[in-house]
């Protein structure tokens, strides 16, 4: 039986210069770093770049990071500030806007959807409200440790995961 | 990283689970580490120029003294230093060249907007 390495290692082995280690690293949380940035970005298409640029100032700044344990909520932490970055560019706003108006009028799986319905719901939550939603009701964090990643205070976490989520019942018409 | 327990019960967690991406996508690694090789040579390659431009300013300031030693030592001895002088800097461009995926820096070129 083999046992998957830990972040700590995986950091320190990065640090030292190997690409296999940071490789692994890439692999473990390229999911939830993607997934986390498509529901905080309203157009999809920048989520990736956006990934992709998370992970190479990871691989940069590798050597700041204090305790390799951490490295989920660092990497969620780059990926926050990343998206607040990019999201005051908005250059190719009109072309991103076309696309997605052109994807409403496929044929769409059921799942396919119910992605589009909940990031057209989740476009209309203000930026904080919405990644404190993608990371507590999405992603499952904890209210304290979404509250170290997006550095707001606890009880504005739990308000904006509490608003959010009564305003996405609303939206998508579940039942709460 | 313990889940919220409003999470278990979530209606909106199906609609959550929709938007997931795969958990691993090669082709996203792959992009992922080819933005890493081309920062690493950039990397490389500023801190090259940086000793070489090093370099150069040390050899214009060391130039008196070379001149003033090179006219004292005399021709015989004056080749023995020029053997030796080239000797270190092949030297020095072998091991820089075995190096050449060197380590990351300690600190983040960004802040001199290099990158």
């Amino acid at each position: 039986m083999t046992t998957e390495p830990t972040d700590a290692a995986l950091v320190a082995a990065a640090r030292s210069g190997s690409d296999a280690a940071f490789s692994r690293i890439v692999d473990r949380y390229q999911s939830p770093v993607r997934s986390f940035l498509r529901r905080i970005c309203v157009y999809e298409s920048d989520a990736d770049d956006i990934a992709q640029e998370v992970f190479l100032t990871a691989w940069t700044r590798l050597r700041l990071l204090d305790d390799g344990a951490k490295l989920k909520s660092w990497l969620f932490g780059i990926a926050w500030r990343q998206s607040r970055m990019t999201a005051r560019s908005m250059a190719r706003s009109r072309k991103r806007d076309q696309d997605w108006h052109g994807l409403q009028g496929r044929s769409e799986s059921p799942d396919r959807e119910m992605h589009l319905a909940m990031q057209q719901a989740l476009a209309q939550l203000p930026d904080d409200q919405r990644a404190a939603v993608a990371l507590c009701l999405a992603g499952g964090w904890t209210h304290q440790d979404a509250a170290d990643v997006l550095e707001m205070p606890l009880g504005t976490v739990k308000s904006h995961v509490s608003r959010g989520r009564a305003r996405l019942v609303e939206l998508l018409g579940v039942s709460g | 990283m313990t889940r919220e327990p409003e999470h278990e019960t979530d209606p909106l967690a199906a609609f959550f689970q929709a938007g997931e991406v795969p958990s691993v996508d090669p082709a996203f690694r792959i992009d992922v580490m080819e933005a890493v090789a081309r920062r690493r040579f950039r990397i490389g390659l500023a801190i090259r120029a940086g000793v070489l431009a090093g370099l150069v300013v040390l050899a214009g300031l060391l130039m008196p003294v070379v001149d003033h030693i090179a006219v004292s030592l005399g021709a015989p001895l004056l080749e023995l230093l020029v053997i030796l002088l080239v000797t270190g800097l092949v030297a020095f461009a072998g091991q820089a060249w075995l190096r050449r995926h060197p380590a990351m820096p300690a600190f983040s070129l960004r802040r001199f907007r290099i990158f």
